[in-house]
């Protein structure tokens, strides 16, 4: 058992009491370093039997099949599948426009910071290795995934110290995680991805390319989609600081239509990532997120 | 461009206004802190050229609205704008109609006087050419601007009636001018209908000067003479001068002065004798009077009366021609009272020169008394006429009153210096003050003009000038006057003011006269000269007898009101369809109930109207040298000018086209009822 202590807001028992009977699983085998709940794609000495194959010299004798000898005089090795255990990297986005704060009246960044923890308490809990990126432009904050809870201890103070800041930086954040996990291994973003779509493209496909079980939490406000703002506002950019005057009453059809081709686009994109996306409305409550994510990825066990 | 109200320019930086407001609106915005940038530009990427376009439009349009609403008050005039509807004609149209008796003369060619042309021809000309103006009719009778706010019926209007009366073009276009300067019109037009008669024209009077001045100033106004000198046909006009009643040893007598004018515009030979009707004491007779040419002064006409019809009425009628107004003339008889002639002086050489000059059988018929008396002895009943020589009194006392009595009983006064060298107070109580004495011991000053029509220095019924010109004056004083109520009569060499008479006498009240200089040889020749002074004298004498006589006479001039409380007895025939009121405008005789007793009086057209003495055009347009004018002998036509004209309509034009635009684009585009969807696409 994790010896996390909720001591931050963003562990809500509640949460995670919701949660914590579901299964974190990935949805493709990984390659732990440990024996663990998860499939890998390499045989080891689980019950579970995976096949025969012929004898080779310099395999081990050990895993020699006796029987199999003795009836068809020839040699064969049995093998079994290997289960280990998940790493699980939380990438959070930490540009200043996770700061905002929409009609629900929570942060961005608080509800990014309740999922993240939500997870590793999760991944911990059930003996996998946690590791958190968060970062914007000139800004990064890197816990490696590990086990423990004394590392879950680590990784929830990291994160708690996640300070949103600067212009976005998630693109180069995604490709840098990609070229540093050389291992099969779970990655879930967790962002408003309010940047062009084709550079996330990419980037999807460099995880993919890593074979990394991928996921995306994007969190969007019912203000920011619906453009619910009823007279002319000065918007202050919260990544930039810079400051656009706009009548809604000008601007909220082109607007509209910019967000629609924006979740279009997104889609299209999803659908050739194979990435496992979610839409997220911050108004949402966190542990109906987490257990539609949970009993949806990799199903139930 | 030019304003009527330049003030108001000063106003035009209001008009960016709008500017202003929308970059204080614009740094005044709600802030609020907003991460979806992204949407934000791509959707002001796609508005940003038309929106800012619309932007620029809807602050152009506002600060259009805004100049236009600025300029429209300072009301523009301009000559350049020619091609927009309306424009070239005046913004406000004066017709100066002249509804003197000798207007309805009948117009050549037509069955209808000049009057009834002049204000068809208006009708008409305001129609085609000046829907857009505002028309004030300045009628001679009335003398004041009304607005005639529906052309079409000005025909109609009382204002447009014929009267017997004469009229003062002069006073006219001052009033006129005095109105054009209170309204602020921008360009006017003046129509002057008239048919120049020269007594209603008056070209010799001082006040052309100032109005040729005020003309030349008025750059935006023009003046149309729309002038009926022409005329066709014989018209005979009848004015009558005096009726008297004599108790002679053949019996009592009527004697009946008056005078037969003749007006021809052709030069065949006219008649020789005329039938006048005479209707006395309820019969009619008719009487053949020779006639001496254009002129025909019947003088003491004897008709024999009834010894017991002491009081009475008649009226003399011409045959009908081409001015019907003009064919009567009404009088009314009674015992004449004797001339009292009251002197408030005590220099004795005064009373004698006075005693003379007004017990001199002026009307051997008549007699003639003077008295003289102390200023604080003034009977109230006896005397016709005061001759004040003695300081003006305070109006609260004793003598002040009972001279402001005398006068509001009808009976003259005359002012002679008193004797001293002060300068004398009265300003307020009559009008007019004595000032210093001025003394000319080596050449005598001389009297230069005088007034010879319409006053008691008018020239005689012969139309011989009185002989002022011979008057020769060593010393007079310098009068004071209010120039609103009192007019000149006499001036001297050194353009002094020597005789005036108040103007702005209540109805029923006697007339005063100030006279600068004194009948005695230190001061004038009057006395020596005597036959100016003399007719002067018992000119006014006459008339202020005839107040309180019971058969009076009144002429119609214009502003006339009849005396209170009398009653119309008769008047003409062409008054019959006309209402009560206006009755009193043409010939007639009115009663007025006094004690036990009544006075008659009889109501005729002043003499002017009678005399056929025309100007021509060009002479009418030569006083008007200096301002824009265009005489038109008969035709009314269409006339533009470039003369500037307002356009504030048009800036009205164009701030309504500027809010409709406003508004047109203030109009919010239709909401999209859709939202984005917050579940993936699948």
């Amino acid at each position: 058992m994790p010896d996390a202590t909720p001591q931050h807001d963003f562990l809500d028992p509640e949460i995670l009491s919701a949660v914590l009977t579901l299964p974190l699983r990935a949805r493709q085998a990984m390659m732990g370093s440990v024996s663990g709940m998860h499939r890998s794609p390499v045989k080891g000495s689980s019950l579970e039997f995976a096949q025969y194959r012929k004898y080779v010299p310099g395999d081990d004798l050990r895993r020699l099949d006796w029987r199999a000898w003795g009836r068809s005089d020839r040699y064969f090795i049995k093998e079994f599948e290997a289960d280990t255990n998940l790493r699980l990297y939380l990438l959070v986005d930490a540009s200043g426009s996770m700061n905002f704060s929409g009609a629900a009246g929570e942060s961005r960044i608080h509800y990014a910071q309740k999922l993240a923890a939500s997870l590793a308490y999760l991944a911990s809990h059930q003996g996998d290795a946690a590791g958190l990126i968060a970062g914007a432009q000139d800004y990064r904050k890197e816990v490696p995934a590990k086990r423990g809870p004394t590392h879950l201890g680590i990784l929830m103070d990291q994160l708690a110290e996640v300070r949103p800041q600067g212009e976005t930086d998630f693109i180069s954040l995604i490709h840098e995680t990609a070229e540093k996990v050389s291992q099969r291994a779970m990655v879930v973003l967790i962002s408003d991805f309010l940047f062009p779509l084709d550079t996330l493209s990419e980037a999807l496909q460099h995880l993919r390319y890593r074979k990394h079980d991928v996921v995306m939490f994007h969190l969007l406000d019912e203000m920011e989609t619906s453009f619910s703002v009823d007279r002319p506002t000065r918007f202050v950019d919260l990544e930039n600081i810079s400051s656009i005057v706009a009548d809604p009453a000008v601007i909220k059809t082109r607007y509209l239509e910019a967000v629609d081709s924006y979740l279009s686009e997104m889609s299209d994109l999803i659908q050739t990532s194979a990435a496992d996306y979610h839409r997220i409305n911050l108004a949402t409550p966190c542990q109906q997120v987490l257990a539609e994510f949970l009993t949806g990825h990799g199903g139930l066990a | 461009m030019t304003f009527l109200q330049p003030a108001l320019l000063l106003a035009l930086p209001l008009a960016l206004a709008p500017v202003i407001i929308h970059l204080i609106y614009q740094s005044r915005h709600r802030s609020l802190d907003w991460a979806a940038s992204y949407f934000l530009l791509r959707a002001r990427r796609m508005v940003r050229g038309i929106n800012k376009l619309r932007q620029i439009f809807l602050l152009a349009l506002r600060v259009l609205a805004l100049l236009a609403l600025i300029l429209a008050a300072t009301r523009p005039l301009t000559s350049q704008w020619s091609f927009l509807p309306g424009a070239g004609s005046a913004d406000t149209l004066y017709l100066i109609l002249d509804r003197s008796a000798s207007m309805e003369t009948r117009a050549p060619g037509t069955e209808i006087s000049r009057r009834q042309v002049a204000i068809d021809q208006m009708m008409t000309y305001v129609k085609q050419s000046s829907a857009f103006s505002q028309l004030y009719l300045v009628d001679s009778f009335t003398g004041k601007p009304q607005l005639v706010p529906d052309v079409s019926k000005l025909a109609l209007l009382p204002q447009t009636e014929a009267t017997a009366s004469s009229a003062s073009i002069p006073s006219l276009l001052e009033e006129t001018l005095q109105h054009i300067r209170q309204i602020q019109s921008g360009r006017v037009d003046i129509w002057i209908a008239s048919d120049l008669q020269q007594s209603n024209w008056a070209p010799e009077s001082p006040e052309w000067n100032s109005l040729r001045a005020q003309l030349a100033a008025e750059e935006t106004t023009r003046v149309f003479l729309l002038g009926y000198p022409e005329s066709e046909g014989t018209n005979y006009s009848i004015s009558m001068q005096e009726a008297e009643t004599y108790a002679l040893p053949s019996g009592k007598k009527l004697r009946l002065s008056f005078q037969i004018n003749r007006s021809s515009a052709t030069a065949e030979e006219s008649e020789k004798s005329i039938a006048v009707e005479l209707l006395l004491n309820g019969s009619t007779t008719v009487h053949e009077l020779p006639l001496t040419g254009d002129q025909t002064e019947i003088t003491d006409w004897e008709i024999p009366l009834a010894d017991e019809l002491d009081q009475s009425w008649g009226r003399l009628l011409l045959p009908e021609d081409t001015n019907l107004i003009d064919n009567d003339a009404f009088f009314t008889f009674a015992p004449s009272p004797p001339r009292h002639t009251l002197l408030v002086s005590d220099r004795n050489d005064l009373i004698q020169v006075a005693q003379a000059l007004t017990t001199a059988p002026y009307n051997p018929a008549l007699e003639y008394l003077m008295s003289a008396f102390s200023a604080d002895a003034i009977s109230p009943t006896e005397g016709n006429f005061l001759l004040w020589q003695s300081p003006i009194p305070e109006s609260d006392s004793l003598e002040g009153r009972a001279l402001m009595d005398w006068i509001a009983s009808g009976r003259s006064v005359l002012f002679l210096p008193p004797s001293g060298n002060q300068e004398s107070a009265g300003l307020s109580f009559l009008g007019f003050q004595w000032g210093v004495e001025k003394k000319f011991p080596q050449t005598p000053a001389r009297i230069e003009w005088w007034q010879t029509q319409g006053a008691v220095t008018a020239n005689t019924r012969n139309g011989i000038p009185l002989p002022f010109q011979d008057v020769e004056i060593q010393r007079y004083r310098q009068l004071t006057v209010d120039e609103s109520s009192f007019r000149t009569l006499a001036e001297s060499s050194d353009d002094h003011p020597l005789l005036i008479e108040k103007t702005s006498a209540t109805p029923g009240a006697g007339r005063v006269f100030a006279l600068a200089t004194l009948p005695l040889p230190a001061h004038s020749t009057l006395a020596r000269e005597g036959i100016a002074f003399y007719a002067l004298i018992h000119r006014i004498l006459d008339e202020s007898a005839d107040a309180s006589s019971s058969a009076r006479s009144l002429r119609i001039a214009p502003s006339f009101a009849e005396p209170p409380g009398s009653e119309l007895l008769v008047s003409s025939e062409l008054a019959e369809a006309l209402p009560s009121a206006q009755k009193k405008f043409y010939p007639g005789v009115l009663e007025k109930q006094r004690d036990e007793s009544s006075v008659l009086y009889s109501l005729n057209r002043p003499i002017s109207e009678d005399i056929s003495n025309f100007l021509t055009l060009q002479k009418a347009e030569q006083l008007f040298d200096g301002a824009t004018i265009e005489a038109i002998s008969d035709q009314v036509g269409a006339k533009r000018s470039d003369l500037a004209s307002e356009v504030w309509r048009w800036f009205l034009v164009a701030m309504a086209l500027a809010l409709i635009g406003e508004a047109a684009l203030s109009i919010p585009p239709r909401k999209r009822p859709t939202t984005a969807p917050m579940s993936p696409a699948q």
